[in-house]
């Protein structure tokens, strides 16, 4: 029995998107002053990284934030009057965006929005003496706020993502920075945690299994993210040394070679020379200090190789190798146990569709 | 009988076989706010006022108690002159004639309700979600569950229409504005009666909460 297999990409950001809307209708003309302000100072605040739109309360219009501060009086009298009304604006606003509306008085039509995943995700920053929201509960009202405030509301750093469901296998991922984990006997989960550094979270995957999603853990809780469609880059095949060639070509006929490093002769299908440096080193000086899964294949009088994105490799429509060490692990997927079952080590060289096989 | 075809704000209409396209309801707050947005000159204070008398209620909390409240009502005729030029080209959409209302109003009531089959295709259709080309998939979609929900109240065509139980409608009549429609006596204890009772002399200073309007498109 096959397995449902995808192609997904996580979309995952350590800075939401910001929307910024500005309310420059009749009720929040007498406080124009602190609104245009408020709104300088948080364009000034966005962090870097983050993709961020202005809008104005009752126009689809998405304004670049940063000429905000050149135009604010233009743009505040091309929309005066306009309404208070988030149906315009609310097309254009996605699922995860960090929406600050600043401004004063009702928002007439919020009760249409407020099951919409960002509602949740609106800051009101009321202005003067009139709540924006009103009697419907959604999103945060903050009276008066300052930029920082605000910022503290929408800065919501990454912790730990973790990427799972039922009968998850990767077998593809395209960024390094996730780790395979196996969790129990029959579970693997793709982690990762946050560093001092700056880090890309967002990452395509191949895989096993159903239900899958990413769960993020953010300062403010947990949030999960499903995964939209994606697409596998294909291997990147660089020519093999000459001498590499040397090797690979004693290899898979199962004869001892000279290795290039020691220039003592090696079993077959030894990759790694323990005569040089304290870990030992790969006889492939083509990969160079790179680890992970590479796959060799011949082509007329080449040989070319390629690193693997990610540690587990797709061996058949319900398996795959999952590298453990130095070593390949095949698993198979057990229908009637319902989980992964680890096989014997594979040996080096396996053979996979005309390309051999090597865990470094 | 009659085909589906749907505004610039995403609403439907029925069109009558070699003949007009009728709004389906009465025009939303939903309609008129986005008309607000789009033209400017009327305010926020303008829009509170007009709905003190019949407060807004979101399409989302739609019930038996309180759909009036989702309708655009208590504005004067030139308000709603207003909307449908802002709807279409020059003169493509009016408010009804008093005798287009009535034909309306005849080309539902004679619907075998609800067994009428043609009814029956129509509301079917009516609660389709619509394709994406559509350009106002937001609204659409909108309508769609206002559909559902006054459906799940009414399942008969001049109710589930509001040409009953629903307001009084601006009409033209003559150079005037007159008013045809019942509404709920729940909503506003009345005795008028939809097709007969021509509302005269309504005051255009305070229009009353059960005055609203629907669109024709000929």
């Amino acid at each position: 029995m096959s397995l449902k297999e995808r192609m997904g990409h996580f979309d995952i950001r350590e800075t939401a998107d910001v929307a910024l809307i500005v309310d420059a209708s009749e009720t929040a003309g007498n406080y124009r002053k602190e609104i245009v302000q408020l709104t300088n100072q948080l364009i000034d605040s966005l962090p870097p990284g983050c993709a961020h739109d202005l809008f104005f309360l009752g126009c689809s219009t998405a304004y670049e934030t940063y000429k905000f501060s050149q135009n604010s009086g233009l743009w505040w009298e091309t929309h005066k009057n306009r309404g208070s009304f988030f149906a315009p604006v609310a097309k254009n606003l996605h699922d995860n965006d960090r929406i600050v509306v600043i401004g004063n008085g009702p928002v007439y039509d919020l009760e249409d929005w407020t099951e919409k995943p960002f509602a949740e995700n609106i800051i009101f920053a009321k202005m003067g003496d009139s709540s924006l929201r009103g009697p419907i509960e959604t999103g945060e009202e903050m009276g008066n706020p300052n930029a920082q405030d605000i910022m503290n509301k929408i800065n919501n750093p990454i912790i730990s993502v973790t990427i799972k469901g039922e009968n998850f296998l990767p077998y593809y991922w395209d960024n390094a920075i996730y780790h395979l984990v196996k969790t129990t006997d029959s579970n693997f989960e793709l982690t990762v945690k946050s560093t001092e550094k700056q880090q890309i979270y967002g990452i395509t995957i191949g895989f096993f299994g159903e239900k899958v999603i990413a769960e993020v853990q953010r300062e403010s809780g947990i949030n999960k993210v499903t995964f939209s469609a994606g697409t596998m880059l294909p291997p990147r095949w660089d020519d093999l040394d000459d001498i590499g060639k040397e090797v690979f070509k004693n290899a898979i006929v199962q004869q001892n070679y000279l290795c290039p490093r020691c220039k003592q002769e090696h079993a077959a299908h030894q990759l790694i020379c323990s005569n040089e440096g304290i870990w030992g080193r790969c006889v492939y000086s083509s990969f160079g200090i790179n680890r992970g899964i590479f796959m060799l294949k011949e082509e007329s009088q080449r040989v070319l190789y390629s690193r693997h994105f990610g540690t587990a490799i797709r061996l058949s429509g319900n398996s795959a190798a999952v590298l453990d060490g130095r070593k390949l692990i095949p698993y198979h997927f057990d229908s009637d146990e319902n989980k992964w079952l680890a096989g014997e080590a594979m040996s080096p060289y396996y053979c996979l569709d005309n390309k051999y096989l090597l865990a470094i | 009988m009659w085909n589906l075809i749907y505004d610039k704000t995403g609403f439907p209409l029925m069109q009558l076989k070699n003949g007009p396209a009728f709004g389906v309801w009465p025009v939303t707050k939903i309609q008129f706010e986005r008309f607000i947005s789009e033209t400017k000159g009327y305010g926020d204070k303008w829009y509170e006022d007009a709905c003190v008398s019949n407060p807004r209620v979101s399409y989302r909390n739609l019930d038996v108690n309180n759909y009036e409240g989702l309708f655009m009502s208590g504005i004067k005729p030139d308000d709603a002159l207003k909307y449908v030029d802002w709807l279409g080209k020059k003169k493509e959409y009016d408010i009804p004639t008093v005798e287009e209302w009535r034909t309306f109003y005849h080309s539902l009531n004679g619907s075998n309700i609800p067994a009428d089959k043609e009814w029956q295709h129509f509301s079917a259709l009516l609660l389709q979600e619509k394709p994406q080309e559509l350009i106002q998939i937001e609204l659409t979609l909108t309508a769609t569950i206002i559909a559902n929900n006054i459906s799940a109240i009414y399942n008969d065509a001049l109710k589930f229409t509001l040409m009953k139980d629903g307001f009084v409608e601006w009409v033209h009549y003559k150079r005037e504005f007159v008013g045809l429609g019942a509404p709920r006596s729940e909503y506003y204890s009345n005795t008028f009666r939809s097709l007969n009772t021509m509302v005269e002399g309504i005051r255009l200073d305070s229009v009353p909460k059960f005055m609203a309007f629907r669109v024709i498109k000929r």
